[in-house]
């Protein structure tokens, strides 16, 4: 079994910024986010705030939502496709013969995003990228327990922009821009309790995206659980607030 | 504002994202790095770039001519200048 305290959450897509905003879209269980805007990120000086594509505007905005402006600890920053759109425009200008913008090639990797934003918050602390094929959520979530072996607490973000369209019949991709961050503590006096748990189970497979938000669902509910599934093993993981 | 100059600076605030700066934020003579526009080490690859497409001009990445060059609007333009006179 594995335990995590679970601090503070925030989860964001165009439009879907409150509880309330949430809470009204899966009310309607409809698939489109509302028109298309990017965070404003009016926190993050201008010169630095141009780098971000608009996966890392989200990724930067739920994380500045977490965390105080001073605070300091490790992150953890999960996306399945990173940014495939800066990296397809980059390999059609190869294909163009064309030289390729070195700033699109720095920003293209993995890392930049968490690297960006670590700049802005000026915060030194350790910062892990991960992708995984499937279980992106669960991966993050043994990723943090093993981090909070060494560590008191760490941040996590899971976020994901939807796939070109080259891409769309090949792969699932997130039907519009989401990012989900969240703390997790040692501390027993955390606002909630997640409890991992390999069951045997039957589990129906949900894909990486319905699980993030089933899990969104779950936190706003402040109670409940969702089976996921990687590598052929089922886990059920459950959330419980703290009165 | 010379033509040239002008012209340089619209290159630097379309190849550097700079939407938020006009062409009269950006002074002549001022660094273009670290002090005065603040601009980083990848923006200087950026704008590397923008030379060889708009102008055709191609330069060493570690040359000290080049840092001479990368100065400001000005020494920009005299290169640009240079380039077309040859």
């Amino acid at each position: 079994m594995v335990s995590l305290n679970l601090e503070t959450w925030s989860a964001l897509a165009p439009g879907l910024d409150t509880k309330a905003s949430w809470q009204a879209w899966f009310d309607s269980s409809s698939d489109d986010g509302p028109a298309e805007t990017s965070p404003a990120l009016k926190q993050i000086p201008a010169l630095l705030r141009r780098r971000f594509t608009t996966l890392g505007k989200y990724a930067a905005a739920s994380t500045l939502n977490v965390l105080a402006e001073n605070q300091s600890m490790p992150g953890i920053f999960a996306s399945r496709h990173g940014d495939t759109g800066l990296t397809l425009s980059l390999l059609e200008e190869i294909a163009r013969d064309q030289p390729i913008s070195p700033t699109g090639f720095s920003l293209a990797v993995h890392n930049a995003v968490a690297g960006i934003i670590s700049i802005a918050r000026k915060d030194k602390s350790p910062i892990t990228a991960i992708s995984a094929m499937n279980g992106l959520l669960l991966q993050t979530l043994f990723e943090a327990a093993a981090q909070l072996e060494r560590h008191e607490r760490v941040f996590c973000v899971v976020y994901d922009i939807p796939l070109p369209a080259l891409y769309q019949p090949y792969e699932l991709s997130v039907p519009f821009p989401l990012a989900l961050a969240f703390v997790v503590s040692r501390s027993d006096d955390a606002k909630a309790n997640l409890t991992l748990q390999p069951t045997t189970q039957a589990c129906s497979e949900l894909s990486t995206y319905q699980e993030i938000f089933q899990f969104i669902k779950v936190l706003m509910d402040e109670k409940g659980s969702l089976m996921m599934n990687v590598n052929q093993a089922n886990w059920h993981l459950a959330v419980d607030a703290r009165q | 504002m010379s033509d040239l100059n002008r012209e340089i600076k619209q290159m630097i605030i379309d190849s550097l994202d700079l939407e938020d700066i006009e062409l009269e934020d950006i002074e002549d003579d001022a660094p273009l790095f670290v002090d005065g526009l603040g601009l980083d080490s990848i923006d200087a690859l950026e704008i590397g770039l923008a030379l060889q497409k708009q102008y055709g001009i191609k330069l060493k990445a570690d040359s000290e001519e080049t840092r001479q060059y990368f100065a400001s609007v000005n020494a920009l333009a005299k290169l640009v200048e240079s380039h077309r006179t040859k």
